[in-house]
């Protein structure tokens, strides 16, 4: 009988990087990663989508000999001086950038001693995407659903001055 | 060692003429049929076999030996060429040659599902790795169905209330006034003339008031 001598094997043992349960361990993380990328904007979206940015600006209208308008309320000339004929000076009192959250409430005090609240109420996202907030007067309160850069102007008019609200959503 | 040694002195007695070991050479190139190509060898060694009883003897062994020799090497199968199909006549007309095969190809995967495990198995991975994968793009999808960036349907629809506001970039007043409470005085709404310009929400006073 002829002994057959053992044999080994010429093929190169597989080692760490090419056996395959690295293979599949590579796998499982490229899904993971996967998977983390596509939550992480979202959650970064999610965050970003429970507040808004609110720009409000106090303008005040008076009488004057010469009609003079702020050059900081230059976007608003056309607009201002077809509010009433009466009022040919315009300045701007005060500028109030405001980031309020969902549900936030921010009070604000006008030239004329009357209070003033601005809240949001929801974010609707779009297309187009509105920003639901509620602007509180001493007489009145609106609800308005703006789409991001419009604005309103909310116009106190009195016996001797104009009081001029003029609120941006920001984009 | 001389050069008419005896091959098998036991016979020589009664066999004829001895075999010269020139002879056996003769014999052994006329069993391995490499006598053919020359008529004068090949008419020598059939003077030796005719004259030689013993020189007969050892070509019948040579042969046999060979006989034996080319069954072990081919397992018992005789050549196709020397199968008699004499029997076959009517039937098969004519001996072709085997086609000669094309180096084996890797086969062309028959789907597009074979061909993903095919990439999976040179990568190392099997059907595993082609479950695991999937659960990552369903996983994937799921992300993206839930992503509240994606509104339901729903949400995408004109709000409900009508408006006659300025028309915004994409077909829709950018203010819409949805509720308005007065306690006193009077509101009156003036909306932009353009996709800019702001609406203008008046706010009169009663009288008494301010």
């Amino acid at each position: 009988m002829i002994a057959t001598p053992h044999r080994r094997s010429s093929a190169p043992r597989p080692t760490l990087l090419g056996s395959r349960w690295f293979a599949i361990a590579l796998t499982a993380l490229v899904a993971v990663g996967l998977i983390v990328a596509a939550l992480a904007p979202a959650q970064a979206q999610a965050q970003a989508q429970t507040a808004a940015g609110f720009s409000v600006r106090v303008i005040e209208g008076t009488r004057a000999a010469t009609a003079k308008v702020d050059p900081r309320l230059s976007d608003l000339q056309r607009e201002l001086g077809s509010l009433h004929q009466d009022y040919n000076v315009f300045s701007l009192v005060s500028t109030h950038n405001l980031r309020l959250q969902v549900g936030q409430r921010n009070q604000l005090k006008l030239p004329d001693g009357a209070d003033m609240a601005l809240q949001l109420l929801e974010i609707v996202q779009g297309p187009p995407m509105r920003v639901r907030h509620a602007l509180e007067l001493p007489k009145s309160k609106s609800i308005r659903s703006v789409a991001p850069g419009g604005r309103t102007l909310d116009v106190r008019a009195g016996s001797d001055r104009l009081i001029i609200i003029c609120t941006t959503v920001e984009k | 060692m001389s050069d008419s040694q005896h091959l098998d002195p036991s016979q020589s007695q009664n066999a004829g003429p001895e075999l010269l070991d020139r002879d056996f050479e003769r014999l052994v190139l006329l069993a391995d049929g490499e006598l053919g190509a020359d008529p004068q060898e090949r008419a020598e060694a059939e003077a030796i076999l005719e004259r030689s009883a013993q020189a007969r003897a050892v070509f019948a062994d040579l042969q046999g030996s060979k006989f034996a020799i080319g069954l072990w090497a081919t397992g018992g199968e005789a050549p196709a060429a020397d199968v008699d199909l004499s029997m076959l006549r009517g039937r098969v007309m004519s001996r072709l040659p085997a086609e000669v095969r094309a180096p084996a190809a890797p086969a062309a995967p028959a789907s597009w599902l074979d061909g993903v495990l095919q990439g999976l198995r040179g990568f190392g991975l099997g059907k595993a790795g082609f479950a695991l994968g999937a659960v990552a793009v369903a996983a994937l999808l799921v992300v993206w169905r839930t992503d509240p960036a994606v509104p339901p349907q729903a949400a995408v629809e004109p709000p409900a209330v009508a408006s006659h506001l300025p028309v915004g970039e994409e077909d829709q007043p950018a203010v819409i006034i949805e509720e308005l409470e007065v306690e006193s005085g009077s509101v009156a709404v003036t909306p932009g003339s353009g996709a800019n310009q702001p609406t203008v929400i008046w706010h009169f006073q009663g009288q008494g008031e301010g």
